[in-house]
């Protein structure tokens, strides 16, 4: 069975026909959702970076804003990835054939494997190795913030 | 009301406007760019409001906090702002009789307000409660009515394709 096969199964269970003929304020109840918690998780992978940057709160040590940031994190991906996965459901198909959602979950992926094995190796000691810390940010930045842009542009395709 | 009609008959019939309406990545771009002066303004203005609060950062001194991520959310709002203003510039005439779109302005306007009590009202006191963990109440409550106020703009923006 192809990838392609299963979504068209997945969408045509109860519950994805559920979703898909729900009132459209349902959706965009999703979508609120999904803003919310991605400009949380946005903000705190901003607030790190600039800190292992260098280019803010130089006077706190890495650690400790690595520990804050983290709760947000923690909190706006777990909305985002929720509410994007009930996005997603009501209407797979749909999603799955749009080149920047491809590009998207491509981008989403790596980020999160990038922020839980590198990133968080490197970033722990970022105090004593602060070029390898600036090194893992700027990468941060470009995957979260990649995720973001293509994100955007799926609607408009 | 009419000259803001007029305005935004003349930004939407704007060869600009229309070639931005009409491209096929400059317009998502541009939301796109939006998104991430989002996460600078709003985002990193949310993170400075949960500290006003007392619920992040308890340890780091507010002030500190404050004037280091200045910089940034100003920075973050231009960006905003400049885009949001782009955005306008393409779509206009169809934005005015949006419910969301006048919804979104006055909150801006409100969080503003709160903005500038804060700065001229509960600041001045820093001194007093800067560095204490958990802030005085009128502190705490400009913390979250920022975070209330600024999170109602952002889903009022999100919500103008859906109410168009």
């Amino acid at each position: 069975m192809t990838i392609l096969g299963i979504l068209h199964w997945v969408q045509d269970t109860s519950f994805g026909i559920a979703l898909r003929k729900s009132n459209y304020l349902v959706g965009a109840t999703f979508q609120l959702i999904h803003i919310a918690g991605f400009v949380l998780l946005l903000a705190s992978v901003t607030l790190i970076n600039l800190r292992l940057l260098g280019l803010a709160l130089m006077g706190q040590a890495p650690a400790r804003i690595i520990g804050a940031g983290n709760i947000l994190f923690g909190t706006g991906l777990a909305a985002a990835v929720l509410s994007g996965t009930l996005i997603f459901l009501s209407g797979p198909v749909r999603y799955y054939s749009n080149e920047f959602f491809q590009l998207k979950m491509l981008l989403l992926t790596a980020a999160v494997l990038f922020q839980a094995s590198l990133f968080r190796t490197v970033s722990r000691r970022a105090a004593e190795r602060p070029l390898a810390g600036k090194a893992v940010a700027i990468v941060s930045l470009l995957l979260w913030f990649g995720v973001g842009i293509s994100g955007r542009i799926i609607g408009f395709i | 009301m009419s000259a803001l009609y007029d305005f935004a008959q003349f930004l939407y019939d704007s060869d600009f406007g229309t070639a931005l309406r009409e491209s096929q990545y400059a317009f998502p771009v541009v939301e796109g760019v939006h998104l991430l002066g989002l996460a600078f303004s709003v985002g990193l203005l949310a993170i400075v409001d949960l500290r006003l609060a007392g619920v992040l950062l308890r340890d780091e001194p507010l002030l500190y906090v404050m004037s280091q991520l200045r910089p940034f959310i100003f920075g973050g709002f231009v960006l905003t702002f400049a885009s949001g203003f782009l955005l306008f510039w393409a779509l206009s005439i169809k934005l005015l009789p949006n419910p969301a779109f006048p919804v979104k302005f006055v909150f801006i306007l409100l969080a503003g307000a709160n903005f500038l009590w804060f700065e001229l009202g509960v600041a001045p006191g820093a001194a007093d409660w800067a560095t204490r963990p958990v802030p005085p109440v009128e502190v705490r409550a400009a913390g979250w009515t920022s975070l209330f106020l600024w999170s109602v703009v952002m889903m009022a923006g999100r919500l103008i394709p859906y109410l168009g």
